[in-house]
């Protein structure tokens, strides 16, 4: 059985921002999640272009999804999507604000 | 933006839908190289005052703009791996070299000088970014997402560019410095644009490729960056291009 959209979401709710303590989903940076088959597709936008982190965060994506039953393969496209802190969900706001950034 | 690249021989043309026009198609992977290879060793020299310059305070932003510029030509670099023709120029990343270099001659040695890094603050930087922003509509989708981003993440680059040349100016000595590196720097710049009426340009213009020609790219520039420059004493006349001098396939002089 195929595994769900809602599985790769809660698997990359426990993967966080290198730099804060805030999921790539809360973080704004996961632009589109699909399943095919046995193969997890992921689109990413990162806060800069010039992040040093990209490496990283694709590594721990790919991780936590192929720890996903029924996932086999990850794909991981970046789309250069503008990126915001508008971008930032509520909770990512309220842990920023904890940490004193703004 | 050049187009005469001869050796650009097309291969499978039919992959590859953005456009059929020869001229066109090389004067777009000219264009996208250029471009690279410009935030590329404008990220070096930057990279290259992080412990040169005046204070602490400029190292933390030029360590941020220096990786913005690496990030820039890191994204641009891979499209020249999809284009349908042979003998792409390749990246310059990680330590790879290539005998030809598309970057203007004052990004091709270190500076010498807090005003080189200054001038190209205020000079090389805002150019590239007015080229960007008339490709915010390219019909030409990886490129077009790849340069929408550019602009925004300039902004912090020109305000500190902005304020780095008040405070050069603020002083007889300062301004003085800094104009001399402008008047070095500034025509190369002015050109980089190209010369009126130039092929390749005109055909990315009529396909939907890039937004402006030469000549109002140009004129985007001069309003862009010349007001902050004058209001603070210098002097950003050039009276003719030295066009004997240009090489259209580099986008350089000499």
């Amino acid at each position: 059985m195929s595994a769900s959209v809602e599985a790769l979401e809660a698997a990359l709710r426990n993967v966080h921002d290198p730099e804060y303590p805030v999921s790539v989903i809360d973080m704004g940076l996961i632009r589109g999640l699909v399943v095919q088959g046995e193969t997890a597709r992921v689109r990413i936008t990162y806060t800069s272009m010039g992040c040093p982190c990209k490496e990283m965060i694709v590594d721990d994506v790919r991780d936590a999804l192929l720890r996903v039953e029924g996932i086999e393969t990850v794909e991981v496209e970046e789309v250069f999507e503008p990126w915001t802190h508008r971008n930032l969900s509520r909770r990512a706001r309220r842990t920023m604000n904890e940490l004193g950034v703004t | 933006m050049s187009s005469s690249e001869s050796e650009l021989d097309r291969v499978v043309p039919e992959e590859w839908s953005v456009t059929d026009d020869d001229e066109a198609l090389a004067a777009l992977v000219n264009m996208i190289v250029v471009l690279a290879d410009n935030k590329f060793f404008l990220g070096r020299r930057f990279s290259e005052w992080l412990s040169g310059g005046p204070s602490l305070e400029s190292a933390v932003a030029l360590a941020a703009i220096a990786q913005e510029e690496l990030g820039h030509a890191r994204a641009l670099y891979p499209l020249l791996e999809e284009m349908p023709v042979v003998d792409v120029p390749g990246s310059l990343q990680r330590g790879a070299e290539r005998e030809r270099k598309y970057c203007m001659t004052a990004l091709s040695e270190p500076w010498e000088w807090w005003a080189d890094v200054v001038a190209a603050l205020i000079l090389v930087d805002p150019a590239m970014t007015v080229l960007f922003r008339a490709l915010e509509e390219s019909r030409y989708d990886d490129l077009r997402q790849r340069a929408a981003r550019v602009p925004s993440e300039e902004l912090f680059h020109r305000k500190y560019a902005d304020g780095r040349v008040r405070d050069l100016a603020r002083t007889d000595q300062g301004r003085e410095t800094l104009q001399r590196r402008i008047d070095v720097m500034l025509p190369e710049v002015l050109m980089w644009f190209g010369p009126s009426d130039e092929p390749g340009v005109a055909a990315l213009k009529s396909q939907g490729l890039v937004k402006l020609d030469n000549n109002e790219l140009r004129e985007a520039f001069r309003s862009d960056v010349f007001p902050i420059l004058e209001e603070n004493g210098l002097r950003v006349g050039v009276d003719d291009f030295a066009w004997d001098r240009w090489n259209s396939l580099q986008r350089r002089l000499g």
